[in-house]
């Protein structure tokens, strides 16, 4: 295919999206990553340009707002919103806002194509399923480019150009390929996917130009710590020597944390919740909602301004009394600091780990946010889990990369670093860590999927990545029939940590026949840190051995013509991983004569 | 008052001679007997309807009506201190985002100017010892403001234009 004009990077967050592109049909040294400033609705019937496209969708009663209010310029019949007005709407009346698709994405205990969102609501809200949301936040910013870019001219609209488009590092190959599919289905066809954490990066070699080569050398493992509003990502990129040349290598990604900026901001509102409620006063709706937007100000202010040593959070009566029912309390820093820096960022030991939740019988099956608070924690969680890979008890970085609207409060960067400096000498190892300076941490994502657009044709450097975890599926082992217990399963590995683009794999096993008209499942499995399983291999504890269930995969082999009944087809499994970013398995009639591509079963 | 109008007329009736665009767009107007005087009291009937989507925006953003309409003698200075920070940070935010507005004059308060002969009086007001005619020498008390660019959003269709605010209804 011939390159596109524009190379089009998409940020998809969890609270916030974002588009940045590069125009190539302008002069070289003209050619900049710029932003695409959005056009969404902010208040009914009422279109502005913002640099983010919440990742929101709001679902209104029908005689809820007046007539027109949802009116887009390209589309006057839109009975939904998305963005910064769904945001608002939705703080107002919960039960129709959906939110958080991106990780309800990746849950893969409910079915993700399956009207539940927003989860737990009515059925008269007419929910959506979270494919469609994330497919409907795609929508918007394909047609609102059409609309202000393409502006009618069909070579330049969005789905005839190139776009990269990000996922969460932690994203298994299920995830990854729904979120491939509610971009298809939003009409956007020349994808190619990348992870959030390995933007971040591109954004900073961006940022840096040529001389990034003198800011990390030959034995640099850089860790890439993501914090957006709801997520926490991380990555580790190692850079090494290969025939002279420096080669950046993607050498292991973390787990889906849901812990992000947001919590910093509820935490506070928490507390001067309970100071107001000390004093007696009560906060309705829309103060509460007032209170949310004070706290996170309040957050920045403390954290970058030294010298406050106290703000007053002053909330206005909701009533048409504005002075009489306004009510006033003072956060302390002593107050902020123990709830922001010592619940998020407190120091602990590298062989600390995060608090688990406690598993009760009758769990509910909502999002799985994390139960403990301490960033630090799960850093400590993710380099231990990697620490097998240099023998040592944690893989010990050299440098980091900070990313997310969190941390443009440098203390908090800061804070980090210190504790992992303690690790580090307390191992007995060169302590200090570099920060890598990034830049624009709330659209550096969106700005590095369009660098890595570039890289792809060749403009600067490309870190190699492959698929972040091995892939397994369930055998079943031979044992007498036990009543009411399912016979146990093995996991059989189909594809290595690390299997490059574009590339394919058939996974060495015994015979494996499949029947011709029956469809045939098998159980799913994943694991992000074993990097040694090759194809083929066997693993037997597989539970212990950190490999976890996903999707179950299915294929049904159509009956052809000609071949009676219930034939059995010796097949072999290939593994491919995609230039799209996914990776697919196929079984191949060892006769040659077809081959069908197994589908991940969501519906679970 | 009868000087300036004789002006205008003169001023008219030079542009209709020499522009014909102007002259076809005065005929349609006189035509449709748009003239002031006629109309001018249905119209103070109608509401206007920017200047109530003005104070709707105020209000959404800044609490404004909420703020004017609240008799305020009973509260001391702190709680309306308190207060009045919100109203200022939600109708400055108004005032940025659907006007565009500037100083009349771009000098100094407290600096000398000189105010040239022809002079709009709409825009520069004099004050104190004013004798003589312009170009008068003074000190500037007050810059001005002028709006370079006003833009209301477009209301949606089933829009109630007299809305300021609508009432709110929590249901538990």
């Amino acid at each position: 295919m011939t390159p596109s004009r524009y190379v089009i990077g998409i940020d998809l967050g969890t609270t916030n999206s974002a588009v940045a592109y590069v125009d190539t049909a302008l002069a070289a040294e003209k050619q900049a990553i710029t932003v695409f400033p959005v056009p969404q609705l902010v208040h009914p019937g009422e279109i502005q340009d913002i640099s983010v496209l919440p990742s929101f969708g709001y679902l209104p009663g029908p005689k809820e707002l007046p007539k027109g209010s949802l009116c887009l310029p390209w589309d006057e019949r839109r009975n939904y919103a998305v963005g910064l007005l769904a945001r608002t709407l939705g703080e107002k009346i919960p039960q129709r806002l959906v939110e958080s698709a991106k990780s309800w994405l990746c849950h893969n205990q409910i079915d993700r194509t399956a009207p539940l969102l927003p989860w737990g609501s009515d059925e008269e809200v007419g929910k959506i399923s979270a494919l469609e949301a994330v497919e409907r936040y795609l929508r918007h910013l394909k047609e609102a480019w059409n609309h202000v870019i393409a502006d009618g001219d069909a070579g330049c609209t969005l789905q005839n150009q190139e776009v990269f488009l990000t996922v969460p590092a932690s994203f298994d190959t299920v995830a990854r390929d729904l979120t491939a599919q509610a971009a298809r289905q939003a009409g956007i066809e020349r994808l190619v996917l990348i992870e959030e954490p390995q933007a971040a990066f591109y954004a900073w070699l961006h940022t840096m130009g040529e001389e990034w080569r003198d800011s990390v050398s030959v034995g640099d493992t850089v860790l890439v710590c993501d914090v957006g509003g709801g997520t926490t990502d991380f990555a580790l990129i190692t850079v090494f020597d290969e025939a002279g040349d420096l080669v950046l290598e993607r050498l292991a990604v973390g787990e889906h944390i849901l812990l992000g900026g947001d919590n910093m901001d509820l935490a506070l509102a928490h507390l001067v919740k309970a100071k107001l409620a000390e004093a007696g006063h009560h906060l309705d709706l829309r103060q509460t909602l007032d209170l949310r937007h004070a706290c996170r100000v309040a957050k920045e202010r403390f954290f970058s301004e030294p010298d406050i040593t106290s703000l007053p959070i002053t909330l206005v009566g909701s009533g048409s009394r504005l002075i009489g029912g306004t009510v006033q309390t003072d956060l302390t820093r002593e107050e902020a600091e123990g709830i922001v820096l010592e619940g998020f960022f407190s120091p602990c030991r590298a062989e600390e780990r995060p608090v688990q939740k406690r598993r009760s019988a009758l769990q509910e099956l909502g999002l799985p946010y994390a139960a403990d608070a301490a960033i630090p924690k799960h850093i400590a969680k993710f380099l231990g889990e990697n620490g097998s890979k240099t023998n040592e008890p944690f893989l010990r970085p050299t440098a980091m990369l900070f990313n997310g609207g969190v941390f443009k409060t440098e203390r908090f960067q800061e804070r980090i670093a210190r504790t992992l400096e303690s690790w580090l000498s307390a191992a007995g190892g060169e302590v200090p860590l570099r920060i890598l300076q990034g830049a624009d941490h709330d659209l550096a994502v969106a700005r590095g999927a369009a660098k890595y657009g570039l890289s792809r044709r060749g403009q600067g450097i490309r870190i190699r990545a492959g698929t972040a975890r091995s892939y397994y599926i369930g055998i079943e082992t031979s044992m007498p029939a036990i009543p009411g217990m399912e016979p146990p399963i093995k996991a059989l590995c189909v594809a290595p940590f690390g299997m490059e683009e574009g590339t394919e794999i058939v996974v060495p096993a015994e015979e494996l026949g499949l029947v011709v008209g029956e469809p045939v499942a098998f159980r799913f499995l994943s694991s992000r840190n074993r990097g040694e399983d090759k194809a083929g291999q066997i693993i037997e504890e597989w539970k212990r051995a950190g490999i976890e269930e996903t999707s179950p995969v299915e294929a049904e082999l159509a009956a052809q013509a000609g071949s009676g009944g219930e034939a059995l087809v010796p097949v072999e499994l290939r593994a491919r991983a995609t230039e799209l970013g996914t990776l697919e398995l196929w079984c191949v009639a060892r006769s040659g004569e077809g081959e069908w591509k197994m589908e991940f079963n969501v519906r679970e | 008052m009868a000087k300036v109008r004789i002006l205008l007329a003169l001023r008219c009736f030079w542009r209709v001679l020499t522009d014909p665009t102007v002259a076809d767009r005065v005929r349609e107007w006189l035509d449709e007997k748009k003239v002031p005087g006629l109309t001018e009291k249905a119209a103070e009937e109608k509401l206007s309807t920017e200047a109530v989507q003005l104070l709707a925006l105020m209000q959404r953003e800044g609490r404004f009506v909420d703020f004017l309409q609240e008799e305020i003698a009973a509260f001391d200075n702190a709680q309306i201190g308190a207060a009045v920070r919100s109203v200022h940070e939600g109708c400055r935010r108004t005032l940025e985002q659907y006007f565009e507005i500037e100083p009349v004059l771009s000098d100094g308060e407290g600096s000398q100017v000189t105010v040239p002969e022809g002079f709009e009086p709409s825009r520069i007001q004099l004050l104190g010892e004013v004798r003589g005619d312009p170009p008068f020498e003074g000190v500037l008390k007050h810059h001005g403001w002028r709006a370079s660019r006003a833009h209301l959003p477009t209301l949606p269709e089933g829009w109630d234009i007299q809305t300021i605010a609508p009432a709110e209804v929590e249901i538990e």
